[in-house]
């Protein structure tokens, strides 16, 4: 569990504020995730199609107004725009599509509570299993690492900074996710991209 | 749950954000940096709510000068003053518009930008005084953790645990300070932005603001309900992540016990599932926002939803204009923005109300040992002491450790506590500097009560050297000069030299200024016994406690320690608990101790004539002097002494 030959020890005995090597953190932090993995891609499907939901009911606002409020033929895809129908029809087929709204909403936030829930399932394990794992190392050391260390010092490694991690886990990470998921199908959407994305994939 | 019994907590009490509010008021220490924060952050976020207003004007500019120069050049002149009249305008303000169209939207865009930097700078202004002013109260409550709990008795120390006080003044700080920084800012905001915009949408179409209203009670009884119900949740994450550090602290202050014992895979174990059980609370909790956090934006997106529709519905009546949908629309969103945040602000709230709760319990907590109002300074003593009939049980047992003890010392005399462990002999010792207070009787100095004098001025004339010396972390003079931090260097150095101190400390490279304690020089423990002496000697008190024991020292060191606490007894009035014979043959009194009674009492004479319990005690259980070293001798002196 621990990974590496230097162990937590190396970690405890420097006083170095960011990881000399981003990467190996990473690759250890890892190791701690990895036995949760099915959970992790339960996080990870539940998070993109949230996303993607949430990209969605902005256009299907759009459609509202498209298709029924101020009908353009151009720009409606959701329905083919009857010019006879009268407000009554326009008004029973927006409540349709805000019927569909109140699907996409509430499914959204079904998939962003398992979300939410599975990221920390996983984290809160992950982040006991460091825990124990620093604590059976204080067992190892020499009675001279207690010598040269505050306790404090080491004391707030196993409460504070684990803590830090629980918190960039259970909020930050998955906000960035899901952001950049969101940006990324927001770009994707805009129609501007849809023509140019279209010629690109056309070349 | 052993911390509370020392706390003022009435048992099931329900949680109230009282103690938050209370810690919140911390912050009128720094009204004018709290001031300037919230002021910033009205006026961000009036700047925040003007944009789409200003977004519109721009858009109203140009339409009005594109329609002013299409009136003038496609209109024929006879009836362009027909055509502005029609849109309320004369002519020559619609020649106004149309020649300065440029102008206006420049201006237009403009004024957007100097709101957009201003909001810039009053949210830096507003984040940045808000984090400051959290550090301060942070500063502020950890200081008033750290000097209570440098004023509570001893007993409030065996019943709380070292590991949980130091969560309180750590990570519940922390809490409190995260939400003061941040929570308490966004709720703020939100609630001035949502006000602001509810302002805004009902002058725009009321009969549709009042469509999202029935949200906002709604909204606020989530708010109550699970400010409640998570509130409980997050105190038992605290406990349980005071119990994982209480074994933490333990393991490290005794890991040289861990080793000996072999025991590291009991507290591995014992770690474990106090780790686990930290889990699973805050799975618990999570639980709870799991569920929260999708419901309430959920709550905003319904509103977005009966918006649409009933929106929907005036539009195709032809009562509302697509233009008024769009902006009612832009202000809809800082309405359900702030109620998105609900979610964070309730979670910090709960946090921060459950933090801010164990950290007045402990401020709140009685000190047993309380200064009458009435107390008065203790003047400069003589150094006689008398029990009088003293009685001592600890807190919660009914045995008592001490039973109608009564003497009394005169000054300059020396008392040797003998008796078997147990038999009360530290708590006399821990009585006369009022570390406890007797249950029946009274202590008198100087024919003074200890409970009607100041404690510091009490305390203050008595020294304290007992065979484990604590030393902190710092240099060994800051050690020696730690009961009277203004003394001189040569007073330092005197009082080290008669410790028999000097020359230990001067064979080191750094001399006086060698850092001791944690992370520093290891001393051993005849060296740190002999820099408790030198502290004793300089604070030069009239009345002594000590504790004539040396152990882990080779025969040399310990006839130096031995003839330094000699020389530090001289002319005071000295408790000694007596380990060696030449300290009960020396002594003016000796006590003798069984089961917390006064067994015997006299001289050394005296006492091997008239109790059979003394006579037992000195043939079986003291010891003699180690010899004096031999001329040359300052062998096992040193570093290299255990």
């Amino acid at each position: 569990m621990m990974g590496g030959l230097g162990g937590p020890g190396r970690m405890l005995n420097t006083e170095v504020q960011k990881p000399k090597n981003v990467l190996a953190t990473i690759a250890r932090f890892w190791t701690y995730f990895y036995p949760y993995w099915p959970a992790i891609v339960l996080t990870l499907i539940t998070i993109t199609a949230s996303a993607q939901l949430q990209v969605t009911a902005p256009e299907l606002i759009g459609q509202a107004v498209d298709c029924y409020l101020f009908p353009r033929a151009d720009a409606c895809w959701y329905t083919t725009i009857d010019l006879a129908a009268t407000n009554a029809d326009r008004l029973s087929g927006l409540t349709g599509l805000i019927g569909l709204l109140l699907v996409v909403f509430i499914g959204g936030a079904l998939l962003q509570g398992v979300a939410f829930f599975s990221m920390n399932w996983v984290g809160q394990r992950a982040l006991r299993q460091i825990r124990e794992d620093v604590f059976a190392h204080i067992h190892r050391l020499s009675l001279g690492y207690f010598a040269r260390n505050e306790a404090g010092n080491v004391m707030s490694r196993i409460t504070s900074d684990t803590d830090t991690i629980q918190q960039a886990l259970s909020f930050a990470l998955l906000s960035v996710v899901n952001g950049i998921l969101q940006i990324g199908l927001t770009i994707n959407a805009m129609p501007w991209c849809k023509a140019i994305c279209r010629m690109r994939s056309s070349v | 749950m052993q911390v509370q019994q020392g706390m003022s907590r009435s048992p099931g009490r329900r949680p109230t954000s009282g103690a938050l509010l209370r810690a919140i008021r911390y912050l009128g220490n720094q009204r004018q940096t709290v001031l300037v924060a919230y002021g910033s952050l009205v006026v961000a976020t009036l700047a925040q709510l003007a944009v789409p207003q200003l977004v519109q004007n721009m858009i109203d500019a140009v339409t009005r000068s594109v329609v002013a120069t299409r009136i003038l050049t496609e209109v024929p002149a006879a009836f362009q003053a027909a055509a502005a009249a029609r849109l309320g305008l004369t002519i020559e303000e619609l020649q106004r518009n149309a020649a300065h169209a440029e102008e206006i939207v420049i201006n237009a865009a403009l004024l957007i930008l100097v709101f957009a930097v201003m909001r810039g700078i009053f949210s830096f202004l507003q984040s940045f005084m808000a984090e400051r002013t959290s550090h301060g109260l942070a500063f502020d409550l950890r200081n008033a953790i750290f000097s209570k709990i440098q004023r509570m008795s001893f007993s409030f120390y065996d019943r709380n645990q070292t590991g949980q006080l130091m969560v309180r003044a750590t990570d519940d700080v922390e809490r409190v300070r995260t939400f003061v920084a941040q929570g308490l800012v966004l709720a703020a905001q939100s609630f001035l932005l949502l006000i602001g915009a509810l302002i805004v949408l009902a002058f725009t179409n009321w009969q549709l603001t009042l469509v999202i209203v029935p949200l906002l009670p709604l909204a606020l009884a989530i708010f109550f309900i699970f400010g409640r119900i998570s509130q409980p949740l997050f105190l038992e994450v605290q406990n349980r992540l005071s119990r994982l550090n209480t074994i933490l602290q333990e393991n490290i202050a005794g890991m040289k016990v861990v080793k000996a014992f072999a025991r590291e895979s009991y507290e591995e174990e014992r770690f474990d599932r106090a780790a686990t059980a930290l889990m699973e609370q805050q799975i618990r909790v999570n639980r709870i926002f799991a569920f929260l956090f999708p419901v309430i934006f959920l709550i905003a997106q319904l509103g977005q939803v009966a918006i649409l529709y009933f929106g929907g519905q005036q539009i195709l009546n032809g009562t509302l204009a697509l233009g008024e949908y769009q902006k009612f629309s832009l202000y809809l969103v800082f309405v359900f923005f702030p109620l998105g945040q609900l979610g964070f602000i309730i979670a910090l709230l709960a946090q921060a109300g459950a933090s801010a709760e164990r950290i007045f319990e402990v401020l709140d907590a009685r000190s047993e040992i309380v200064e009458r109002p009435d107390a008065i300074t203790l003047p400069p003593i003589q150094g006689r002491v008398e029990f009088r009939n003293v009685t001592f049980r600890y807190f919660n047992s009914s045995a008592p450790v001490l039973q109608n003890v009564s003497f009394v010392v005169e000054p300059g005399q020396t008392v040797a506590l003998l008796g078997a462990t147990g038999s009360g002999k530290t708590s006399i010792i821990n009585l006369i500097p009022r570390f406890y207070d007797v249950s029946e009787g009274a202590v008198l100095i100087d024919g003074y009560d200890v409970r009607e004098v100041t404690i510091d001025s009490l305390r203050s004339q008595i020294g304290i050297v007992l065979q484990e010396t604590n030393l902190f972390s710092g240099t060994i003079r800051e050690n020696i000069a730690f009961g009277r931090p203004d003394a001189s260097d040569e007073e330092i150095i005197a009082a080290a030299k008669a410790a028999a101190a000097h020359d230990f400390i001067t064979s080191f490279p750094d001399g006086y200024n060698t850092r001791v304690g944690e992370r520093g020089m290891t001393l051993s423990g005849g060296q740190k016994q002999r820099i408790a002496i030198a502290r004793a000697l300089l604070l030069n008190p009239r009345l002594l406690i000590l504790d004539d024991s040396t152990s882990n020292v080779d025969v040399a060191t310990e006839a130096l320690i031995q003839r330094a606490l000699d020389r530090l007894m001289r002319g005071r009035t000295s408790f000694v608990i007596a380990q060696r014979i030449s300290t009960v043959r020396n002594a003016d009194l000796i006590l003798v101790l069984d089961k917390g009674r006064l067994v015997a009492s006299g001289a050394h004479a005296e006492l091997m004539e008239q109790s059979p319990i003394y006579a037992e005690i000195y043939t079986s259980q003291l010891v003699e002097d180690a010899p004096l070293p031999s001329p040359n001798g300052q062998t096992g002196e040193g570093a290299t002494t255990l």
